[in-house]
């Protein structure tokens, strides 16, 4: 499924220009396939894990789904040396985040905010897990017995083939293959 | 003339996939013998003409036949033999053509197992599978046909795709296809099932082998994709919540959903509806999965292109099966009613939490996959979702699943006693937490909640497992059981330490970006590296620079490592072979970067404990679902079924 490229459309003038090209300059301005190796690094060991947390965090605009630490596009370059120079500002995470997130939107930030527009997104996966368990209460009630106290007997039926043992140890081993 | 033969054989097996189709269907609705007894040598055909037709398109590569237009994009004089095989599926039309191969080769698996099924049942499967088959050469014809050739035909391939010639790559797709395209097999059940109305749940027991056994493929595949990525693409990372991955994550969640409630459901005779449900959901979202990854309304590290049309056509494709698969279960679905009981505490009641868990989980990361998607096409601003969002909302469901997993080994059917579930369970939970709350701190010197909630899960799993096999040894005096119990304890242990792994790894890896001269060394904890020499090296299509990096624990050498910086001739693109000294214990992962002049190189510095457990937990997991498929009560229940069945229709 991963990876393909498919370069067929190159054949095809209208396709190439409307399809392919952007795609081409998107590969070329990102060079996604040599990682950032950044020897950049911070003096202060703290800075520097922050460095890596935030770089981590923020989206390079210009590339496929790869943050900006991963990244060797120049806009990935520029973003990280504007994140070095506020981190040794002095500058807290939050407000570096916002400074980005200003410059470039919510899309720039791999963590969506919590806001109007994506609160169903916040949301949904409290609501399906509520869903799941209120449905498993509902089934649990349908199923439930009295008496079924009684009809367990523990130490046959913890097998995992307790109710065919006996057709397993009654049948004959020359009948396995059919 | 050669490709000519494999465009011809595609067209056969569509013919066949027709025939298939039709006469299974049309002969169990009219039940006639003599036109469902067209299905299975159909099905055989079928696989026949795929083989042959997936053989000419090898063919057109080992001879570089570059006027086959596929062939000139994929492939190059240069390519080493085993990457221009790997080519064929390197790309959209050659990958297609290896779905309808793998789908051909189920189809024809089924075909050949089913002969003790009853005759409509086995035809109304096989005709379904048809279906899915027509589907997709449908497609392949139509939009994508990879022996399209060109005229005049190019004089040099364009080489493949550099991140592909690697052999992690090279058997990712077919095992991954294998285990997407098997879920296909537990849907074709789910719909002759209900197409046939039967209430009994014999189907259940047919179904599980070979749920289990895409299953069991997947779960390689993934893995698989997951190791591949992480030393190919070259930054180490191993799970990157990436829409590709999610699409083959989702089906994945779903499919060890759907193998726990046919337990039930052959067990029991319970949630019956619920298992039908889940067999149309599984392949669903492999569908899905196809969709999202070949339309290319992702655009993402790992798909680059495709166009509308493909897009259209999948969805189409996608719609019709999804619809109407549901909409027969609407229909259906009631009858499938029944009336069971068990208790609070039983494990009924488990392998219901597991299932809420796992779908609640599998729809939270469909609804993260789709919901940037969604977003676009409402022409809402942007927003991207990524891990951050995903783990905390997948990560708390996992420990969940961990937690009742470990209580759910020790239920028995029906109904348990909670006083002795406490008893047998509650010293393991002491233990797991209070080791959990020590080791990390005793062995890497610091500690995390998220780690003490990691350690306490994967030990609480795997003491729980022991106690299982304990408690046996001291009941019994023996630990004999059936096969598919040891498959459930193995596959649980293989649970547990991708749990580990994946929590050792996130806490505690090291990683630095160093700037090193040849004759400097850097030391990162207890390691230190010294970039010895870098020089150019040729390879077939390729030319790199190799660093040499002396690699050394506490002063004590370990060997060099060779990581290299390539640039293939053809494409132009830079590529970074990282190179790996590997233990089970940690992964120390050495990256070259750029030449930074002046003599010095910039290095990435890895330290990655406990990666391996990752996949080795993976393949501990498919080992589990082998042992499990070959428990011998599935193979011999199939006379007592001949034999009810028989005695049914008299």
């Amino acid at each position: 499924m991963k990876n393909k490229i498919d370069r067929k459309n190159r054949l095809d003038g209208r396709t190439f220009a409307m399809f392919t090209l952007p795609l081409l300059l998107i590969v070329l301005l990102c060079a996604p396939l040599t990682q950032a190796i950044d020897a950049q690094t911070l003096n202060d060991p703290v800075l520097q894990i922050r460095y890596v947390a935030i770089g981590k965090e923020l989206r390079c605009l210009v590339c496929q789904n790869q943050s900006i630490y991963d990244s060797n596009a120049e806009l990935a370059q520029d973003l990280r040396r504007q994140v070095r120079e506020m981190l040794e500002d002095g500058r807290a995470d939050d407000e570096i985040y916002r400074y980005m997130i200003e410059r470039y939107g919510d899309y720039v930030r791999y963590r969506p905010p919590w806001r109007v527009n994506t609160l169903l997104l916040q949301l949904f996966p409290v609501f399906i897990a509520l869903f799941g368990f209120w449905m498993l209460w509902g089934t649990l009630r349908k199923h439930r017995s009295v008496n079924a106290m009684k009809a367990g007997s523990p130490e046959l039926e913890n097998s995992e083939s307790a109710q065919d043992s006996g057709a397993d140890d009654t049948a004959n081993t020359s009948t396995e293959r059919r | 003339m050669i490709p000519e033969l494999g465009q011809v054989a595609l067209i056969l097996c569509l013919m066949l996939a027709l025939a298939q189709m039709v006469f299974g269907f049309a002969g169990a609705a009219t039940n006639r013998a003599n036109w469902m007894a067209v299905v299975k040598p159909a099905a055989i055909g079928q696989m026949v003409f795929a083989t042959l037709s997936f053989a000419t398109l090898v063919i057109a590569f080992l001879q570089d036949d570059f006027t086959v237009s596929y062939v000139a994009n994929n492939s190059n004089t240069a390519l080493p033999t085993l990457y221009k095989v790997a080519a064929v599926w390197g790309a959209h039309e050659g990958s297609l053509l290896l779905w309808v191969l793998v789908q051909s080769g189920w189809t024809c698996a089924v075909a050949l197992g089913s002969g003790r099924l009853p005759q409509v049942f086995s035809s109304r499967v096989i005709a379904t599978l048809g279906f899915v088959s027509v589907g997709f050469l449908l497609f392949i014809l139509l939009t994508s046909n990879p022996f399209w050739r060109m005229m005049p035909g190019a004089f040099e391939g364009q080489d493949l795709n550099p991140l592909l010639q690697d052999f992690g790559l090279a058997v990712h797709p077919p095992v991954l296809y294998l285990g997407y395209i098997g879920f296909s097999v537990a849907f074709a059940f789910a719909i002759a099932t209900m197409l046939g109305g039967d209430l009994n749940t014999q189907w259940a027991r047919w179904t599980r082998p070979w749920t289990t056994l895409a299953w069991l493929f997947l779960t390689i595949g993934i893995a698989l994709g997951s190791w591949w990525a992480y030393y190919e693409l070259g930054w180490g990372g191993w799970w990157f919540w990436d829409a590709v991955e999610n699409a083959s994550f989702m089906p994945w969640l779903i499919g060890t959903a759907l193998i726990h409630s046919l337990a039930v459901t052959d067990k029991r005779g319970l949630f019956k509806s619920w298992t039908l449900l889940l067999s149309i959901l599984a392949f669903s979202l492999s569908l899905l999965g196809t969709f999202l990854v070949r339309s290319g309304v992702l655009v993402s590290v790992h798909s680059f292109a495709s166009d509308p049309e493909r897009g259209l056509y999948i969805l189409i494709f996608l719609g019709v099966v999804v619809c109407s698969a549901l909409l027969l279960y609407a229909l259906r679905a009631h009858r499938f009613d029944e009336q069971g009981h068990f208790d609070l505490v039983s494990r009924e009641t488990a392998l219901l939490v597991n299932n809420v868990l796992l779908v609640s989980a599998a729809f939270v990361v469909l609804f993260g996959t789709l919901y940037p998607l969604i977003n676009e096409g409402l022409g809402l601003p942007k927003v991207s979702v990524g891990e951050p969002w995903f783990n905390a909302y997948f990560v708390p469901l996992a420990l969940l699943l961990m937690a009742s997993l470990g209580i759910g080994m020790h239920t028995l059917w029906r109904v348990s006693n909670t006083n002795s579930l406490v008893r047998r369970l509650r010293w393991l939970a002491v233990v797991a937490v209070i080791a959990a709350l020590v080791l990390p701190s005793l062995f890497f010197g610091r500690t995390a909640v998220m780690t003490v909630l990691g350690t306490a899960a994967a030990l609480w799993v795997i003491l729980s497992t022991a106690s299982e096999l304990w408690i046996r040894y001291r009941t019994n005096g023996n630990v004999r059981m059936p096969r598919a119990m040891v498959g459930m304890l193995v596959a649980h242990v293989g649970v547990a330490l991708c749990v580990a792994g994946v929590t050792y790894t996130s806490a505690y890896s090291d990683q630095r970006d160093v700037a090193l001269k040849a004759g400097e060394s850097y030391t990162l904890g207890n390691y230190s590296f010294e970039l010895q020499t870098v020089k150019q090296v040729e390879g077939p299509n390729y030319v790199a620079q190799e660093a040499t990096v002396g690699l050394a624990y506490k002063g004590k050498s370990l060997g060099v490592l060779k990581p290299q910086k390539r640039l293939y001739r053809v494409q132009k693109s830079p590529m970074t072979e990282s190179d790996i000294h590997a233990r089970l214990s940690r992964d120390v992962y050495v990256a070259l970067g750029a030449d930074l002049g002046n003599g010095s190189y910039s290095l990435r510095l890895q330290i990655k404990p406990m990666v391996r457990f990752i996949w080795l937990g993976a393949l501990i997991m498919a080992l589990g679902g082998f042992l499990a498929l070959t428990d011998r009560r599935y193979y011999l229940e199939r006379r007592a079924v001949e034999a009810g069945s028989k005695a049914r229709t008299a």
